[in-house]
């Protein structure tokens, strides 16, 4: 079986219908949109060109313009209607949505909505069992969710109370919201900070205090300064850590930060790009011996001298 | 340049969705372009082409002609089956739908998502998300295994993969559901070596996951129910712990707890926690601004940590 065939096929399938409702696109703007090179989209116009109904006269053959550099469909013959949802299509639209109705708490309007469009979806695919599913725990629910949502689709501005994680500290920031992400079962909001004169992302778990700005949006006007708290630099050199076996988890976490530099049945040895060494230090108390700093020896030192101090608290009769 | 293939296919989809009766093989090789070479080439070419476009989902139904030549069969996709048919959707539910389709960021659900919203929009409603006031959310693309998964589960494939957990060894698994579930997806499903149900995380499948045998090779039993297998292995006991922690300090921990004044320097907090691992991780994030009263077991669990990072 020629794979290429049959995903030209399908795309070609696709193509008629979408350009008879979304005239005049050109052929760059298609193949963003059907995620393809416009060199293949160009290929499939060509073949749709020639084929057509039994009898193939002119009168019988797709007709397509797109010699001009916009693409449109003049005749399409019997292609004139997008083919159904295959069952990956429907279940990827299901989880999606589950996803979006995880966000929001119980009672709120649009979950309910959300939840009872998904199931006349489930009704569409012959069997109602799925096999995959997303948990009911898929994620945290944030009582910020809305207003945060409001503010990226109306693009206001936030004023936020955070709890910095690094910093164990408690800091006011005034924000432009773009965009919601998940990491590791977090919820994550990525915005322009303007104390940091940057974009920061910020875990929804951690917004005490959420309100839409009073003041109008104004472009910060003093360039961001680096001695603020939230604004960081690159380390100079990126440290090397032994990650034992048993400390999986924080290898997954940080997946995508970690460069595995080399692997033996003790340890992985890998580097870490951070932007924040007081991330690093922090982490490495709580993960005691299954993760070590090999390098830089300034950094070695500050978690031994942090853990010491800690230790501290326990040997003296200080409570 | 040509592709004969995709040319027939392409002229085999027209024709047989343009008729309104049943079409022949011999008709179908005498009007539809493509068909060429001898009778036997023609039908095994035809044969491949119906198998090919079943497998894009498209329905070919057959049928008897009618009862002028009894045992001959006939062919055509009925255009209600083959077209994409929304039922009542308001434009609302089109936006709700749009907003989904892009949420999943990489991916195999992404790119089947991309192609749903495709459709939708060939359906001449336009979509406006304007109105719905939601963000736009990014859910974590699964791993590259879920595409391999995903295939295995629907065919009922028997599969094969290397698994990292207390040792690195290949597991010969029966896949029954897969889920996300607190920000990871989980394969469920029948582990032939241990003989059970098993839980694995798609983290720490390594490389290639590999199917072995045929589609079919064994049923999901009827009662299986995914819930039961995630939420069962992570249930433990809650605790409760006293700690002191640092005025101003430990912010992220003070809205987990009840917290009263100790001294001037320090506050007192008492919470409740599920998963030592997880708390003890949690208490030294925040160093010495942290000291643990109670449980005893706890405070041996910390200071057995500090002695590790000191040695």
């Amino acid at each position: 079986m020629n794979e290429s065939a049959l995903d030209r096929t399908a795309r070609a399938l696709d193509l008629i219908p979408f350009v008879l409702e979304n005239p005049g696109l050109s052929i760059e703007e298609l193949a963003q949109e059907f995620a393809t090179s416009p060199k293949e989209i160009t290929k499939d116009l060509n073949l749709l060109f020639v084929c057509g109904l039994p009898g193939y006269t002119p009168l019988e053959l797709i007709d397509l313009s797109f010699e001009s550099g916009s693409v449109s469909v003049i005749e399409p013959q019997s292609l004139d209607r997008p083919r159904k949802l295959n069952r990956r299509e429907v279940i990827s639209l299901i989880l999606g949505l589950e996803g979006l109705a995880t966000l929001r708490a119980e009672g709120d309007q649009l979950r309910f909505e959300i939840l009872r469009l998904r199931d006349s979806l489930i009704t569409t695919i012959e069997t109602a069992n799925l096999q995959i599913a997303t948990h009911e725990e898929f994620l945290p629910p944030s009582p910020f969710l809305q207003v945060i949502e409001e503010a990226i689709s109306g693009r206001t501005v936030l004023d936020l109370e955070y709890l910095s994680g690094n910093r164990d500290e408690r800091s006011e920031r005034r924000v432009t919201p773009a965009q919601l992400y998940t990491e590791n079962g977090f919820i994550y909001l990525i915005g322009y900070c303007f104390k940091s004169g940057a974009d920061r992302t910020f875990r929804l778990d951690r917004i005490v205090k959420c309100a839409r700005s009073s003041e109008p949006i104004s472009a910060p006007n003093t360039p961001p300064n680096d001695s603020q708290p939230g604004t960081y630099k690159a380390l100079a050199e990126e440290p090397i850590l032994e990650i034992a076996h048993r400390a999986k988890n924080f290898l997954e976490e940080n997946a995508a930060v970690l460069t595995i530099l080399s692997t033996s049945p003790d340890f992985t040895l890998a580097q870490i790009s951070i932007l924040d060494p007081e991330w690093l230090i922090r982490s490495a108390l709580g993960l005691g011996g299954a993760v070590s700093v090999r390098s830089p020896a300034t950094l070695k030192s500050q978690i031994r001298d942090r853990a010491q101090e800690t230790l501290d608290r326990y040997n003296s009769n200080s409570v | 340049m040509s592709d004969p293939k995709t040319e027939r296919l392409l002229n085999l989809t027209m024709a047989l969705l343009a008729t309104k009766r049943y079409l022949t093989k011999i008709e179908i090789f005498q009007s539809v372009a493509g068909y060429k070479g001898s009778p036997e080439a023609m039908e095994r070419m035809f044969e491949r082409d119906k198998d090919d476009l079943r497998s894009l989902g498209i329905e070919i139904e057959v049928g008897n002609l009618d009862n002028y030549f009894e045992d001959e069969q006939g062919y055509r996709i009925i255009p209600d089956s083959y077209g994409l048919d929304i039922g009542e959707i308001t434009p609302r539910e089109l936006a709700l739908l749009s907003v989904a389709a892009h949420s999943w960021s990489e991916g195999v659900l992404s790119k089947s998502s991309q192609s749903a919203l495709r459709k939708l929009r060939s359906l001449g409603i336009s979509i406006d998300t304007e109105d719905l006031a939601m963000g736009w959310a990014r859910f974590e693309n699964p791993q590259p295994s879920f595409d391999q998964l995903w295939q295995g589960l629907e065919e009922t494939k028997t599969l094969q993969f290397k698994y990292s957990s207390t040792t690195l060894a290949l597991r010969t698994v029966d896949a029954y559901g897969l889920t996300l579930w607190r920000g990871f997806w989980y394969l469920v499903g029948f582990d032939h070596e241990r003989n059970e149900i098993r839980v694995f995380k798609l983290i720490r499948i390594i490389d290639q996951v590999t199917t072995i045998g045929k589609s079919g090779s064994y049923a999901i039993p009827s009662d299986f129910d995914i819930s039961n297998y995630v939420t069962n292995f992570t249930e433990e006991k809650k605790h409760q712990a006293k700690l002191l922690i640092r005025k101003d300090k430990a912010q992220i921990l003070r809205s987990e707890g009840i917290v009263a004044p100790h001294d001037d320097q320090w506050d007192q907090i008492t919470l409740s926690y599920e998963y030592q691992e997880a708390f003890l991780r949690k208490l030294l994030w925040f160093g010495p601004d942290v000291q643990v009263l109670e449980p005893p077991a706890l405070i041996d669990a910390v200071i057995g940590r500090l002695t590790e990072v000191l040695s």
